[in-house]
C-alpha cells in the first residue's frame, strides 16, 4: 500500500481549498471504479440519512485526508440513545424559570430583570444543546476500505483526528456493556493496532458486532489483496 | 403565607440592581465570545469533515451568534 502523501498528484490537490478539494475527492471516489476486493459496496446499501449514528457507503460524504478513490464504507456515530443525559439536563433547566415563577422566588426582581435572566437563561441552554449536538454531530468514526479514522471533537477547544491502517489492524473486540447497551443495541469496539501503537476506540456505536464482522471481512479481504498483489 | 424577603432601603436595592446589570451584561458579552468561538469550530470541522447536514449546522451556528449578539444588545438597552 503506498503512501499517500507520496503521490504528486495528491500534492497538487493539497494546494487547493479545502472545500474544493474535498468536493472533488467525494465525486472523484464515486466515480472510481471500485475495487475488486471491496464486496462491502454490493453487500449493503447506501445511506442517505443526514443524522444516522450508523451509515453504510454513505452518500455526499467526505473527510479532509480522504485519499484518491478511497471510499467511505461505515459512518458511525454514538447511538443516539447515550444523548439523552444532555437532552434531560436541557429539558429539565427550560423547566427551572417556570418553577421559579410558581413559587414567586424572583417576584422582588423588577420586570425588566426579570426578562432579561430568562432570555439569557435560555439562551444559555440553546448553547450547551448546540455544543453537546455538536459534540455528537462531529465525533465520528469512520470505516474506509484503506483506513480507520476517528474524529474527535471533545470540546469547542479540541479537535483530534486520527487514522489507522486497516492491516495495521491486529485485533478488533466489541464490548457491550449495561442494560441499555443491551436493549439498544450498542457498545464499545476497540481495535488494537501494532506494537506501541495506541488502541483504536469506537465508543457507544450501534450495532458492535456487526461492526466487528465488517472489520474483521475487510481485515481478511486486505489479506487477500496482499497476497494476491492488488495493493494500492 | 410566609412574607418573601423585600428591599426596604431605596439605596440598598440601586446597589443589588447595579450588582446583576454589570453581571448580566458580562454574562452576555462571554456568551458572545462562545457563539464566536462555536461558529469558528463549525467552519473548522466543516473542512474535516463534509456531510449533507454540514450547511445546516453551519446555519444553526451563525444564527446562534446573532441571537447572542441580539441578547447582548437586549440587555444594554432594556436594563
Amino acid at each position: 500500500m503506498p503512501d499517500i502523501f507520496n503521490s504528486s498528484d495528491q500534492n497538487q490537490k493539497s494546494s487547493k481549498h479545502p472545500k474544493e478539494s474535498m468536493k472533488h475527492k467525494s465525486e472523484e471516489s464515486s466515480s472510481t471504479p471500485k475495487r475488486k476486493g471491496s464486496r462491502f459496496f454490493t453487500d449493503h446499501p447506501k445511506s442517505k440519512s443526514l443524522l444516522a449514528a450508523f451509515a453504510t457507503n454513505p452518500v455526499d460524504v467526505c473527510f479532509n485526508t480522504q485519499d484518491h478513490g478511497e471510499q467511505i464504507l461505515l459512518l458511525l456515530r454514538q447511538h443516539p440513545i447515550t444523548q439523552i443525559a444532555w437532552i434531560a439536563t436541557a429539558v429539565g433547566m427550560a423547566l427551572v424559570p417556570i418553577l421559579l415563577n410558581f413559587i414567586g422566588f424572583l417576584s422582588f426582581m423588577p420586570a425588566n430583570y426579570l426578562l432579561a435572566g430568562l432570555v439569557g437563561w435560555y439562551m444559555l441552554i440553546s448553547g450547551y444543546a448546540l455544543e453537546s449536538a455538536l459534540k455528537w454531530f462531529y465525533n465520528v468514526y469512520i470505516v474506509t476500505d484503506e483506513r480507520f479514522i476517528d474524529i474527535d471533537f471533545d470540546s469547542l477547544l479540541y479537535k483530534n483526528v486520527s487514522a489507522a491502517k486497516i492491516d495495521s489492524i491486529q485485533d478488533v473486540t466489541a464490548e457491550s456493556k449495561g442494560v441499555l447497551a443491551a436493549f439498544f443495541d450498542f457498545g464499545h469496539i476497540y481495535l488494537q493496532t501494532a506494537a506501541e501503537k495506541r488502541e483504536f476506540e469506537f465508543l457507544s456505536v450501534p450495532h458492535p458486532q456487526r461492526i466487528k464482522k465488517i472489520i474483521n471481512e475487510l481485515i481478511l479481504e486486505e489479506e487477500q489483496e496482499e497476497i494476491e498483489g492488488r495493493v494500492r | 403565607m410566609e412574607q418573601l424577603p423585600t428591599f426596604q432601603i431605596p439605596e440598598l436595592e440601586l446597589v443589588f440592581l447595579l450588582i446583576v446589570k454589570v453581571f448580566l451584561l458580562l454574562a452576555a458579552f462571554l456568551y458572545l465570545v462562545f457563539a464566536i468561538l462555536v461558529t469558528r469550530q463549525i467552519s473548522l470541522m466543516k473542512q474535516t469533515l463534509e456531510t449533507p447536514f454540514s450547511g445546516i449546522v453551519s446555519i444553526l451556528g451563525w444564527l446562534h451568534l446573532l441571537a447572542a449578539l441580539f441578547v447582548m444588545l437586549i440587555f444594554a438597552l432594556v436594563l
